[in-house]
């Protein structure tokens, strides 16, 4: 019986607006500085965001913590694979590795998250 | 690229960093230059040494150490290896000490023991010991405000200088105890001997002065730390002397529950029995022994005029009060031994209060018994012989009058619980499956509200909240969508219009569903692919835009540095 329709879609937005504020800010201190750069990192992860969000949340429903832990860890390396590929093709990075940045970004917003959700609860 | 990485990770963990730094012992290394002029050799482990010139400096050096030949070592840095260098060969870089490095909050009182308590200029024997070579006398007491773990300053009368103050020896390596310096007990605690014992001349010394029998009571002064294990400095029969935290138990005022019957003896040898305590009795330890992983560990006690020593494994410990909920039938004993008589049988789902915990040492294996309570009665059941549900407390709406079992998966009472807010206890899922293989989850919970408790039975979970405040919030926001829906109406026309429209609304509500937690979230989930699929869409739109552009350009690059060739 469910009482807040509205719990999981709050939840998804949340998520999705702390994970772009942490991962802009990364970037910008990785030194990017095109703002198409920074639409495109919004939007590859306005892709992954509510998916890595949602399918967890789901399968822990369905069939329990252990399941859902396995699946999140896919759903992360998916993520950085498939945000690295964005960014090789469409981000102008000189120095950088498209797959770490991804990865560091993806990392500092994991992180960045957990420690929000300890000071909060 | 790597700094900035370091950066981000070091700011990311300073917290934890910050944490382990609080944890870690105070040491303040210096750095010292080799002083032999044939070199010195840095020994990193028995097969690596490496040898280092003249007036090279070797960094961070810290605690010194007499080996068996008596000659002095400290740890330090040469290169990137650790190790050991020979004292002698080294001196330290900056004569002089800054004493504010050294301040600390706690000061130390600290006293002198036996001879050898030399005074340097600096916080290590690298320096050159003060003038005139003066130690600190026999029975000084000195006050520390500056110190570190191995060195502290010290200022008594007309002495002024640094004593070498470090107890604790590493583990495994054959060195000699440096320190003529005990620590002071402010607190006249008083020691109780386990055992017929000697008082040692010194804390490093095996010569014994005089013989202490088991059940004295002793007063010490001060104390040292040697590896493993601390001396105390007595006096019995008007002679002073050190005797073995080994040897000895210390003030308690904790108790303890008997599982089972114990035995009772004269000392901690166990040789003499004394007497048998009853078992389920509470006592209280007067005195305690130092407590090792895998040694035994007594207590001192006085039971109805009686004392004696008892090996504390065979009791229970106390634990902070919480519930269990038992899912099928136990049986209750009176003591915590197998073959203990049997008191009363528990059916499934009994809420039960555990009071104390024994670990049973079977054959090396431990096994756990627990001493619950029904309200009525109380006995030892081993614990995994208990299955128990999800203790949880979560405060629910519950939308329909319910029927209370008398058991977990028990049978009906007559006994209904009206519906509304109501706290549940314990939850356990009962997993089922039907004809077909289908698996399906079958959910009871243990409510407690203020007529009465038991369990209520239900074929969904519940979505609930953590607390009362959280639940009445909810219950707030669903009221106001109520009264939207349902507004009061004066006006009897106005009241007919609103009446059809509700029919309307009705029979809208019949056809809208009502959307459980997994419902819900396969709707988000889909919500979640459409949006990925559109901001994808996206982003190939914007970027072809700028290849596009890209393109563009570089083709009228090219067009005009062709026309320039030619």
């Amino acid at each position: 019986m469910i009482i807040d329709k509205l719990f999981l879609p709050r939840v998804m937005l949340t998520c999705l607006i702390s994970t772009l504020l942490i991962e802009l800010l990364v970037a910008k201190l990785f030194k990017i500085k095109n703002k198409k750069d920074f639409i495109n990192i919004i939007l590859v992860n306005i892709v992954t965001n509510p998916l890595v969000v949602t399918i967890p949340f789901l399968i822990n429903i369905t069939y329990g913590s252990f399941i859902r832990n396995i699946v999140l860890l896919v759903l992360e390396i998916l993520t950085v694979l498939f945000e690295g590929y964005i960014y090789k093709k469409y981000l102008d990075l000189k120095k950088l590795n498209p797959f770490l940045l991804s990865f560091i970004l993806n990392l500092s917003s994991y992180v960045g998250g957990e420690i929000i959700n300890l000071i909060i609860y | 690229m790597k700094k900035i990485l370091v950066l981000i990770i070091s700011l990311l963990f300073m917290p934890l960093m910050a944490l382990a730094d609080g944890a870690a012992p105070y040491l303040k290394g210096y750095n010292a230059r080799v002083s032999n002029p044939e070199g010195t050799y840095l020994y990193v482990n028995e097969d690596k040494k490496i040898f280092i010139k003249y007036d090279e400096v070797i960094t961070d050096i810290y605690m010194e150490y007499l080996d068996e030949n008596d000659i002095l070592w400290a740890d330090g840095e040469y290169g990137e290896e650790y190790g050991m260098v020979k004292v002698e060969d080294i001196k330290p870089v900056k004569e002089k000490v800054d004493l504010e490095d050294y301040k600390q909050e706690e000061t130390l009182e600290m006293y002198v023991y036996k001879e050898g308590a030399y005074l340097y200029k600096g916080p290590s024997m690298t320096y050159n010991q003060i003038d005139g070579k003066k130690m600190l006398p026999v029975g000084t007491i000195v006050t520390i405000k500056y110190y570190d773990e191995v060195w502290g300053y010290v200022e008594s009368n007309d002495l002024k200088g640094w004593v070498y103050i470090y107890h604790h020896l590493q583990d495994g390596v054959p060195f000699k105890e440096i320190s003529s310096l005990a620590y002071i007990n402010k607190n006249n605690d008083e020691l109780l001997v386990v055992k017929d014992s000697v008082l040692k001349e010194s804390p490093v010394s095996s010569k014994a002065l005089i013989k202490v029998t088991a059940n004295e009571k002793l007063t010490y002064k001060y104390y040292y730390n040697k590896l493993h294990e601390r001396m105390y400095y007595v006096e019995y029969n008007n002679i002073g002397g050190w005797i073995s935290l080994n040897d000895i138990a210390y003030e308690t005022e904790t108790s303890f529950f008997t599982p089972k019957e114990i035995n009772v003896y004269s000392d901690t040898t166990e040789n003499k029995f004394l007497f048998t305590l009853p078992s389920g009795i509470t006592a209280k330890n007067n005195y305690i022994t130092e407590y090792y992983p895998g040694e035994p560990h007594y207590s001192y006690i006085n039971y109805n005029g009686k004392s004696g020593w008892i090996n504390l494994e065979e009791t229970a410990t106390k634990v902070e009060k919480y519930y269990i909920m038992n899912t099928e039938e136990i049986t209750l004993k009176d003591s915590a031994i197998s073959s203990a008589r049997e008191i009363k049988k528990i059916k499934s789902g009994t809420k039960l209060e555990v009071k104390y915990q024994y670990w049973e040492n079977v054959n090396d294996e431990y096994r756990v018994w627990l001493y619950v309570s029904d309200g009525n009665t109380s006995g030892w059941v081993i614990k995994n012989n208990i299955i128990e549900a999800d203790a949880r407390k979560l405060y629910c709406n519950l939308y329909d009058d319910s029927v209370i079992y008398d058991s977990l998966m028990g049978e009906e009472t007559d006994k209904v619980i009206k519906k509304g807010p109501v706290q549940f206890e314990f939850e356990y899922i009962n997993k089922k499956t039907n004809s077909l293989g289908n698996e399906s989850d079958d959910y009871w919970y243990y409510i407690v509200n203020n007529d009465y408790e038991g369990w209520v039975h239900t074929g969904y979970e519940f979505w609930c909240a953590k607390s009362k405040e959280e639940l009445l919030n909810i219950n707030n926001i669903n009221e106001k969508e109520n009264e939207k829906n349902n507004p009061i109406i004066e006006d009897e026309e106005s009241k007919e219009n609103f009446d059809d429209k509700q029919d309307l609304d009705d029979e809208e509500k019949e056809e809208a569903p009502s959307y459980s937690v997994k419902e819900i979230a396969i709707y988000c989930v889909c919500g979640a692919i459409v949006i990925a699929l559109v901001a994808f869409v996206v982003i190939k739109i914007i970027n072809q835009r700028k290849e596009m552009k890209k393109n563009l350009t570089s083709d009228i690059n090219n067009d005009s540095s062709n026309i320039d060739e030619k």
